[in-house]
């Protein structure tokens, strides 16, 4: 299963990584990370370039993003509509887009490298609920840089171990994601029982 | 404490799954990381691969490859499986072929 993202690689080169990148941010299910991963092994090997595999996963990455949020924001008025017709619900909204717009860019910084898996629904919700294009961009821009040089040139320095890299890195990321999210589920437990 | 449970069901349930997940993604990382200090340090050839991985991974010059002949100079990566379909041989074979290379070549430095 691996190995067949890293033949498309070895096929075509950097535009495989650039495309994936890009995909991924949308939610179409492809291990991006280890097309990186092995971007970044071929680098090593002399077969693509280094530069073009970091310019192409970033840039991917970045667009992607762009585009979900734009999503998101063409979506927002009508999930706003929506939810004004409901009044329970209006409350709900009204609170996540202040959330949002207090806490968005951590969120957005967050989501693209520790809590990968989240980072294309982040994007939705960041544009769904308003958080300034400005403040999307800046912040999503740090992160993806911390996700595309991390795991190009982790792939670049060890490319003769990218193999077991791959799964290792499999079990490593979403250990990452799931405690993050553990972490965040339990706070909001603890604070309800002790309202309750 | 028994409202408080029904209150937050779904948010319970949802905690317990994640948590089972964080639980077997770190016991999965964990077991990779013991596998690796036991792994032998050439990873084994395979059809993905390209020549010039191959040489760098088994950390031998990329001359033992264009030696057999089939790396074409700028016209980019090709993995084994594509070099063994066109010469019309089965992948194992190129393999075995690029193996007994690196022996010979390994052989005649002494290594």
């Amino acid at each position: 299963m691996n190995e067949t993202f890293f033949e498309l690689v070895a096929t075509y080169g950097t535009w495989v990584v650039g495309l994936s990148s890009f995909l991924s941010c949308l939610l179409v299910p492809i291990p991006t990370a280890l097309v990186m991963l092995a971007g970044g092994a071929f680098a090593a090997a002399g077969d693509l370039s280094l530069t073009a595999v970091l310019a192409a996963a970033y840039l991917g990455a970045v667009l992607g993003d762009q585009t979900g949020y734009r999503i998101g924001r063409a979506l927002g008025p009508r999930l706003v509509a929506l939810a004004e017709t409901r009044p329970k619900a209006e409350k709900s909204f009204s609170k996540a887009r202040d959330l949002v717009s207090r806490h968005g860019g951590y969120a957005v910084f967050f989501s693209t490298w520790a809590v990968a898996p989240l980072g294309p629904w982040v994007n939705l919700a960041a544009g769904a609920a308003g958080l300034k294009a400005l403040t999307f961009t800046l912040w999503d821009a740090m992160g993806e840089a911390i996700w595309v040089g991390f795991y190009v040139f982790i792939g670049y320095s060890f490319a003769a171990d990218i193999v077991w890299l791959a799964d290792f890195l499999t079990d490593a990321a979403g250990f990452l994601a799931a405690a993050v999210v553990t972490i965040v589920l339990g706070a909001i437990l603890v604070r309800r029982f002790r309202r309750s | 404490m028994t409202d408080f449970l029904r209150h937050n069901r779904l948010l319970i349930a949802a905690f317990v799954a994640v948590f089972a997940l964080t639980a077997y993604f770190g016991l999965g990382a964990l077991q990779g990381a013991r596998e690796f200090r036991n792994a032998p340090p050439d990873q084994t050839i395979e059809g993905w691969m390209t020549t010039r991985y191959v040489a760098h991974s088994w950390d031998v010059p990329r001359e033992v490859m264009t030696s057999l002949g089939f790396e074409r100079g700028t016209d980019g990566p090709r993995p084994l499986n594509k070099i063994a379909e066109e010469r019309g041989i089965p992948v194992d074979a190129l393999i075995a072929e690029i193996e007994a290379a690196i022996a010979a070549h390994r052989a005649g430095t002494g290594e």
